[in-house]
């Protein structure tokens, strides 16, 4: 069945009556970058993968939670799809610590992967005008932004990983997205 | 005013964006989210920045296989009863033993490495199988939530709808000044081929408006968010029917359940 003709949310509309095809149409159209996503903060083909797949069951499950009054589908489902990503993240993360108490050296990898939060974090994931984009940013906004995009942080965990007091954190954050939104949301567009 | 009444600052508008939040603020933030108009305005372009982040990762290519899984995996959930494990049949490859001792060292072990292939098959699948219900059951879990922080929201109103029928019952809740409404319904009989339960609201001079339909799951559950084209308050009625699928808008004169909208 050929659908694409059809806009995203009217393929959204078709999953939750429960088209199958619907749901491929949109994995053709949004596959790759939710698995390029999931790759560059697992780091993993394997687990890039399964955390694909949990985001289009999630879609499938949940595609009725979608508003088109809201805003676009892709913003939606691209904030959702990066949700479920964070979720596994967190969930290895869950599982490292109890690496870390058997394994010194895995322990310092960790450490030295999840402190990778400036230039070369950006270098290595991102790249063209986000990467321009993310590199302009002062590097305090930066970190914050890489630690709760890549790394899955909260703003707590941010704090009490940085030292930084949770406000500081906050205004960082705010600023950081202010100046990426007034630079890259065209991007967004272009990359349907 | 209450917590899901209160706009959004900037500072959490931005973190719940890039998903930053603790899940009890994040949940909050969703909750005002679902039913303010100004807030998500705000939210947007700072959706588009995640999503901006989202669309400009260094490529990388999933394997051929993971659209095959995806599809598999959804169409798991749609038909639980079919067998998903796959079966290796033995029997079958034993058909190939002779009296030749080479030829029955072969045979034993083509069955071993079968009968390995077999178990990590079953095994695989096994763990397919428990991510998929792990992630439909964290779904609902979040469904859950979302109710669960609704209905616990000050100023919510809950309209309960019964009918002649004993069992079946539900519940219609709302901010009255709010177009957004959820329903949650129990004890639903099956629907049969080619049919529907439909929800309408009717209002002081009888017309009536078709807010949603729905079908219940097999425990007879279901539970739907919906927005009306008036405040909920607007109308006085609420019922629900169960229809043909294809039956035309007007609504018929049996309700199965309906309760007037005493919440203005």
């Amino acid at each position: 069945m050929d659908l694409s003709h059809l806009d995203d949310a009217e393929l959204a509309e078709m999953v939750v009556a429960k088209n199958a095809a619907a749901l491929e149409a949109l994995y053709g159209r949004y596959g790759g970058q939710v698995y390029r996503m999931a790759y560059g903060m697992l780091h993993d083909s394997s687990a890039a993968e399964d955390a694909s797949q949990e985001v289009f069951i999630t879609l499938w499950l949940r595609a009725g939670t979608y508003c088109p009054e809201k805003g676009p589908f892709q913003n939606w489902f691209l904030h959702l799809a990066h949700n479920r990503v964070i979720d596994e993240f967190r969930k290895r993360r869950r599982g490292d610590r109890f690496q870390q108490v058997s394994d010194p050296d895995k322990a310092m990898e960790s450490l030295v992967s999840l402190s990778q939060t400036g230039e070369a974090a950006v270098e290595a994931v991102f790249f063209e005008d986000v990467k321009v984009a993310l590199l302009q940013l002062p590097e305090a906004q930066r970190e914050v932004v890489v630690l709760a995009y890549l790394h899955g942080a909260t703003q707590q965990e941010i704090a009490d990983r940085t030292g930084t007091p949770l406000g500081t954190v906050k205004t960082r954050l705010r600023l950081a997205m202010i100046k990426l939104r007034d630079m890259l949301p065209h991007l967004a567009k272009e990359e349907v | 005013m209450a917590a899901s009444q209160r706009h959004i600052e900037d500072e959490q508008l931005t973190a719940y964006a890039l998903n930053a939040l603790e899940t009890p603020e994040r949940l909050e933030v969703a909750d005002h989210l679902a039913i303010c108009t100004l807030c998500n305005e705000a939210l947007a372009p700072y959706l588009e920045v995640t999503a901006s982040l989202v669309n400009a990762h260094q490529p990388a290519e999933p394997s051929a296989g993971l659209r095959g899984r995806i599809m598999g995996a959804t169409a798991a959930l749609e038909s639980p009863a079919v067998p998903s494990t796959p079966v290796i049949n033995l029997a079958e490859r034993r058909t190939g033993r002779s009296a030749w001792v080479l030829r029955v060292a072969a045979t034993v072990l083509v069955l071993l490495t079968a009968g390995l292939s077999a178990v990590l098959a079953v095994e695989f699948q096994r763990v397919s199988d428990l991510e998929t219900e792990s992630t439909q059951l964290q779904a609902q879990l979040d469904d859950l939530q979302d109710v669960l922080y609704f209905t616990s929201s000050p100023g919510v109103t809950t309209v309960a709808l019964a009918g002649d029928l004993p069992r079946p019952r539900a519940m219609l809740m709302a901010y009255p000044d709010n177009d957004l409404a959820l329903l949650i319904a129990v004890n639903l009989e099956p629907l049969g081929e080619g049919e529907i339960y439909r929800l309408w609201l009717v209002d002081g001079d009888g017309s009536r408006y078709e807010a949603t339909t729905f079908t219940p799951d097999e425990h007879g559950y279901a539970s739907v968010w919906f927005r009306a084209p008036e405040v909920v308050s607007h109308y006085d009625w609420v019922r629900i029917t169960r229809d043909p699928v294809a039956s035309t808008e007007q609504m018929g004169d049996a309700a199965l359940l309906s309760a007037p909208m005493e919440m203005k």
